[in-house]
């Protein structure tokens, strides 16, 4: 423990020069930029900046795209709230309730909320991985195929509390996410599925075109029909001192933001889990296990709560794999380890000790960049102000290249933006039909890892299922699985039986 | 508030300007770089020159092996000034990396367009078909991947001989790594070893996943490059088994024997990493192609990427890249 203490101000020292300083101050900037941008993320952000540090100094550079990651997930949110176009995939659940909030016109404080969640978030996150990183990191390790699909499957389970009022309608949508998921080369047998004679759909279609095209130009879309009828925006003045949290709001938040970020956390130390899981997995928690479920998706601030706080100390736990085993804890770091190798630098379980104040000075200036992010998160609050009133007219062909431009940038090529038309004409079908949009994305994200996992453990179980009852942890997660499920069956009988007795 | 974001942004600006280096990363566009076009500097019978920036593809995302392979050369080649013109990275991981080898091997400007292929890459490419070798002018080979058979430090398996013994003894062993070169080089040694049917093949995506599945205990063994794996072995979390190779690897994997000192046969499939070019390049380009990637592979930056990533610095010129990647070919097309 002490150790730790120790080596974290050695970090500290090496965080507040002034290159590393600025670097972190750059950093957020460019990740609150990047983040609100719908559809380019920490990922693609960092992946294209990634070329440019190749001649930085290690510590700098990584100090620098940290807080992009950072940073990136308290930008997400802002066009996610204002628009309703979720800057990246981590930031969907936070669009659900923030934008609902913003309809109110209460979005001044949405954007409060998620600041302050997003950073206390953080700060949990970074604070667990100071200590417990490599003890977590080698925990995480013991999640192999069996105990990610069992994961997988309890995440499924969120998606029926997604359905909204219809289950069929929310069915269907899970379906068709499903299939779309399975599109591409099969990694195990390498087959092609559903490619149509197309050499462009080898690839499966790409997640975040998708995403941009539901969101942003399905909501597009919708603006240009009702942009004859009045700004449904209320005036609210989006100052600091405009969208006041009351102590009520406080109490509320509290303890959804704790668990969340305990729980992001944890999700971002596993590999292959990242933001984006660990908010569609707290959202879900919360939706069953937390008060004020009705309100959740209407403009519950609990919601937006749980998705932020848990999305950014998802990041802080993504990084635990990444530096104490050189394995990437979720798909920025992933990127991330390639810079690393990029700089010259080997990542693996010699990295504290061979390089020990490039990490520590990044652990260190994870805490700088959050307190930068959060700074400057919360002054530009009244700029966004701005961008509410724009009128409509505007706002279209902004957001719609923004949305061409995005789905560019993140496949390098005019297929991604095929596939974010198309997209956008299914997700404005669904919205026209009422079919709920979340459930399709959740499926497509889950499902496909699911069914790596499942096929994986059943091979070294030689096509047994009993792989995922006999290892302690998937037993546990089996377990909860059929708790959840079986729950309001039990509960029905109970009641009938109860009625009866009556 | 608005005076301090904006003192902010221009510091941000300021910084991005001062921080990086003077020279310019190959991903950007830079000026016509005329170097000294006298003809003293080129050899004599090359009088071919480029009429455009070079575009060099890559299949899959920046920061893997294959992006840094080609950033490198690239790197290089600017820095001495042996191209007339600036080459360009472009990264495109569509259709499985389809799309990037199409895109080269259709290209209008056949000179000026180059792609990235490993043994990996050639046998991807092979097995989703629609595209041959055929449609490709090899360049040349600038480095080799060997594979090695590693283990987990608590795996029930300490040496080679203990697999071997089990397996004949009829278990079944779990054994994981990455479809492509790794699957094929798992086949050609469990061929050699007679032992085909007590291995279940474990498909992961990526080396990383490979070596975390081992460190975790999740399967017995792995396939593995002696770079995504070196780190593992020098902490002891992961053991090396056997080399896939004609002679035993450098440290640290210098304890793990040779199948010929087992007494079988050596079986090893390089994974060759080269550079192709389109199969309607010129016969000039091809030659001033291959007279600049010889000189790429003598020089001394090319070394030491070599030795920081333990690749085998195996430089083959434009004819031998052709033969070795046409075995690979074959050996694709006997197994789909």
């Amino acid at each position: 423990m002490l150790e730790a203490l120790q080596n974290l101000f050695m970090g500290f020292s090496v965080a507040t020069s002034i290159n590393n300083i600025l670097a972190a101050l750059l950093g957020a900037v460019l990740g609150l930029i990047i983040g609100a941008m719908p559809g380019i993320g920490s990922l693609t952000g960092c992946a294209l900046l990634l070329p440019i540090t190749f001649k930085f100094n290690p510590v700098t550079a990584i100090i620098m795209l940290g807080s992009i990651y950072y940073a990136n997930m308290f930008g997400g949110a802002y066009s996610a709230i204002l628009i309703n176009v979720p800057g990246d995939s981590p930031a969907i659940m936070t669009a659900m309730d923030g934008y609902a909030l913003a309809r109110k016109g209460q979005a001044g404080k949405a954007l409060k909320i998620s600041n302050l969640t997003s950073f206390v978030g953080g700060v949990i996150g970074t604070v667990i991985l100071v200590f417990l990183g490599p003890t977590l990191a080698k925990f995480g390790l013991k999640f192999g195929p069996s105990e990610m699909a069992a994961m997988m499957l309890v995440a499924m389970t969120s998606i029926s509390w997604l359905v909204g009022e219809n289950p069929i309608k929310g069915v269907i949508a899970s379906c068709l996410g499903m299939l779309i998921g399975t599109m591409g080369v099969d990694i195990i047998t390498g087959n092609v599925r559903y490619d149509f004679g197309n050499v462009y759909l080898l690839g499966g279609l790409d997640f975040i075109p998708l995403v941009i095209g539901f969101f942003g130009l399905a909501q597009v879309f919708e603006l240009a029909e009702g942009r004859n009828e009045s700004q449904p925006m209320s005036d609210d003045k989006m100052d600091l001192r405009g969208g006041r949290l009351s102590r009520s709001d406080l109490k509320r938040i509290t303890v959804p933001t704790l668990w969340s970020s305990l729980f992001g956390t944890f999700v971002g130390f596993l590999p292959g889990a990242g933001a984006t899981t660990a908010s569609f997995l707290s959202y879900a928690m919360q939706k069953k296990f937390g008060k004020n479920e009705e309100e959740l998706g209407t403009g519950a601030i609990e919601g937006l709560a749980v998705s932020e706080a848990s999305n950014n100390a998802a990041v802080a736990g993504a990084f635990g794999p990444l530096l104490s085993l050189g394995i990437p804890g979720s798909g920025t770091t992933a990127v991330l380890l390639g810079g690393l190798m990029l700089w010259g630098l080997n990542p693996g379980p010699m990295l504290f000790e061979s390089e020990p104040e490039f990490a520590w000075g990044l652990i260190a200036s994870l805490f700088i960049s959050n307190l930068v992010a959060l700074f400057i998160a919360m002054i530009s609050i009244p700029l966004m102000a701005k961008v509410i009133r724009v009128p409509t007219g505007v706002m279209i062909p902004a957001i719609v290249t923004v949305c061409f431009v995005g789905a560019y940038a993140t496949t390098n090529s005019m297929f991604g933006v095929v596939v974010m038309i198309i997209g956008g004409i299914l997700g404005y079908i669904f919205q026209k039909n009422d079919y709920p949009i979340a459930p399709l994305l959740l499926a497509y994200v889950l499902s496909s890892s699911l069914e790596i996992n499942v096929r994986r453990a059943l091979v070294i179980s030689q096509g047994s299922l009993s792989i995922f009852f006999t290892r302690p942890i998937s037993l546990v997660l089996m377990i909860v699985f059929f708790s959840f499920i079986l729950a309001p069956v039990i509960r029905n009988v109970i009641a009938k039986a109860r009625e009866k007795k009556a | 508030m608005k005076k301090i974001l904006l003192l902010i942004l221009v510091l941000s600006v300021v910084l991005g300007a001062c921080s990086a280096n003077k020279t310019q990363p190959s991903g950007t566009v830079t000026p016509t770089n005329t170097p000294d076009a006298t003809s003293s500097e080129e050899p004599a019978k090359d009088e071919f020159s480029l009429s455009r920036s070079v575009e060099f593809w890559v299949s899959s995302k920046a920061g893997g092996n294959s992006d840094m392979f080609s950033r490198t050369i690239a790197d290089i080649i600017s820095k001495n000034n042996w191209a007339d013109q600036p080459i360009i990275i472009i990264n495109n991981e569509d259709g499985n990396g389809q799309i990037a080898r199409r895109n080269v091997a259709t290209s209008k400007t056949p000179d000026e367009s180059l792609l990235c292929m490993s043994s990996g890459d050639l046998i991807v490419m092979v097995t989703l078909g629609g595209l041959t070798l055929d449609d490709f002018r090899p360049i040349a080979i600038l480095g080799a991947d060997k594979h090695l058979v590693l283990t987990g430090k608590n795996s029930r398996f300490k040496t080679m001989e203990e697999v071997i013994e089990a397996a004949k003894n009829g278990e079944r062993i779990t054994i994981g790594g990455t479809p492509g070169d790794e699957l094929t080089v798992l086949n050609m040694m469990l061929e050699e070893l007679d032992l085909a049917d007590s291995f279940d093949f474990v498909s992961f995506g990526s080396s990383a996943e490979t070596v975390t599945a081992l460190m975790g205990g999740h399967v017995d063994l792995g396939m593995g490059k002696p770079a995504a794996a070196r780190e593992y072995v020098v902490s002891g979390d992961i053991i090396p088994l056997v080399a896939l190779s004609t002679t035993r690897f450098a440290k640290p994997f210098d304890t793990a024997p040779t199948l010929s000192e087992l007494g079988y046969n050596d079986v090893e499939f390089p994974l060759y990493r080269g550079v192709v070019g389109p199969k309607n390049m010129s016969d000039e380009a091809l030659a001033y192609w291959d007279s600049i990637m010889a000189k790429v592979a003598q020089s001394p930056e090319w070394k030491a990427y070599l030795e920081k990533t333990l690749l085998i610095g195996d430089y083959k010129n434009a004819a031998e890249t052709l033969e070795a990647y046409k075995l690979v070919e074959q050996r694709a097309l006997e197994a789909k």
